[in-house]
């Protein structure tokens, strides 16, 4: 963990100004009454383009407080540009204590995963969403889309399940796989792979969800339940993977492919990687994992 | 006669006196109060806000309303030394219309109006309810109640002093319009409870 540091003049705390705040935190106890129910907000021009996480900085920076512990990761990652960016953002901006620790952190953001370790009571879940409209590819005019989701009009997504049923004999969507929440609202839980859903059902964290460009708030409470849409006879499955991570050995985690050579040749590693390192320093050992050089250790 | 400015402002007592710092731990009480409805979380109130406007209620008030929001008074807090505090420290407008209310601040619950005469929003948008800030005794101590819903593990028992006689009653009447409804944000005299509209509440006699 790296502990709080004095914030950058000139800023005000946590970058956006109190109105907008107020704005934002609004929208967020709205969110939090009327779970899986997109809230529209007047997302602001954030110093990055959109599609880099406006949604999620925004919900971010109207809850984060002095005494908070900022976690951010990117495809689970914590060393990718977007987490290293808006990790250095918050500290610039906020001076807040940032970790790499699922375990330590308070408030953690992040760009579609959902980490290994599960959450627990008191931590905060912050999702960058890019379309939060689970309807939208199905329906493309917002007027009816919102009137489906009053009326609870779901069917349009149920024939899209049963075709892929039909063409492909399974469920095909591996990602951005739709939830219905509490029984009432179906939700885009934004691109976290499919592995991730069962994640959300129950969980003690509480999850915010952030639109920037598309300007919606949604948020699931601790303890709502969350299920991913199926059929009786056609259940949602988890993605399984053949092998375990090459460098850990995990084989309960999503597993990332990387290409090695130029002869085909390839590893499975944890998209986690704190998980993965979390793991390597217990003593878990992948196949692949390779000793540190006598001379290299000091 | 109207009052000078300098007279005028010696009317209006201080809010926040760090407001940046304040009005975010304020949030965040509220936003777990909501997030796990029944459970109790300590908020540093106001101690100068104009009575009977509690301390408690005045700082969540301050935390959330401004310019952009209504806000509508029970009777006992139609005074002119309240009315000039919110239109300082929030700038919100006031509503006589408990139907246009963004917020409603309720401080004696006998006059707290049916929560169907508040705003429930719409079908397409119940985002655009009202949020009922309402004062109670305390928490720990008078009528019991039993919590089911989003946010909670199972039930969760609480105890809450001051509130409506018919709480209940009016709870289980706004949970039926769901995803239509008020939400309910209880001021004790330390702390926040919240009390949003997908809880199921049953009293325990």
């Amino acid at each position: 963990m790296t502990a709080p540091i004095k914030p950058a003049e000139g800023y005000a705390f946590a970058y956006l100004d109190e109105q907008t705040k107020r704005m934002i935190r609004r929208a967020i106890l709205k969110a939090v009454a009327i779970p899986g129910h997109q809230v529209p907000f007047a997302a602001r021009d954030m110093p990055m383009p959109y599609g880099w996480g406006t949604g999620g900085i925004q919900v971010t920076a109207a809850i984060l407080g002095p005494a908070d512990v900022l976690k951010v990761i990117d495809q689970g990652a914590d060393d990718t540009t977007n987490a290293v960016s808006i990790r250095a953002f918050f500290q610039k901006t906020a001076g807040v204590a940032v970790t790499t620790r699922t375990s330590e952190a308070t408030v953690v953001q992040t760009r579609h995963r959902i980490p290994e370790k599960p959450l627990v009571a008191g931590q905060t879940l912050v999702y960058q969403v890019p379309i939060p409209e689970p309807l939208r590819f199905l329906e493309p005019r917002e007027t009816e889309t919102r009137v489906m989701h009053a009326l609870a009009d779901y069917g349009l997504m149920h024939v899209k399940l049963y075709e892929d049923i039909a063409t492909h004999g399974h469920i095909a969507k591996t990602y951005a796989y739709p939830v219905k929440v509490e029984g009432r609202y179906v939700m885009d839980p934004s691109p976290i792979p499919k592995f991730d859903n069962p994640k959300m059902h129950m969980s003690p964290a509480l999850q915010l969800f952030g639109a920037g460009r598309e300007k919606r708030i949604y948020a699931l409470p601790p303890f709502t339940r969350v299920a991913s849409l199926d059929f009786e006879d056609h259940p949602f499955e988890r993605t399984r993977f053949e092998a375990p991570c090459a460098l850990c050995g995990a084989t309960d985690a999503y597993l990332d492919e990387v290409v090695i050579d130029d002869r085909g040749g390839r590893m499975f590693v944890c998209s986690d990687t704190d998980h993965c390192e979390t793991r390597r320093q217990e003593g878990h050992r992948g196949a692949l994992l390779g000793d540190i050089p006598e001379e290299a250790r000091s | 006669m109207a009052l000078t400015s300098a007279a005028f402002a010696a009317t209006i007592a201080p809010g926040f006196h760090d407001p940046v710092f304040q009005s975010q731990a304020t949030f965040r009480a509220v936003l777990e109060a909501l997030a796990e409805p029944g459970g109790e979380r300590a908020v540093d109130g106001i101690a100068t806000a104009p009575a009977p406007l509690s301390p408690v209620a005045a700082a969540v008030i301050a935390t959330l309303a401004d310019f952009e929001t209504t806000v509508w008074r029970d009777a006992a807090l139609l005074t002119p030394e309240i009315e000039a505090w919110l239109a300082f420290h929030t700038g919100a407008p006031a509503v006589l219309d408990p139907a246009h209310a963004a917020f409603a601040l309720v401080s004696a619950s006998p006059d707290c109006p049916d929560f169907a005469e508040f705003a429930l929003g719409t079908d397409v948008d119940p985002s655009t309810s009202t949020t009922l800030i309402l004062r109670v005794d305390g928490f720990g101590e008078g009528r019991g109640f039993r919590l089911a819903g989003p946010g909670i593990d199972g039930t969760r028992e609480v105890t809450i002093a001051g509130a409506p006689a018919d709480l209940a009653e009016r709870l289980t009447a706004n949970r039926a319009l769901f995803p239509r409804g008020i939400d309910l944000i209880l001021a004790g005299p330390t702390s926040v409870m919240g009390l949003p509209r997908t809880t199921h509440i049953e009293e325990i006699r």
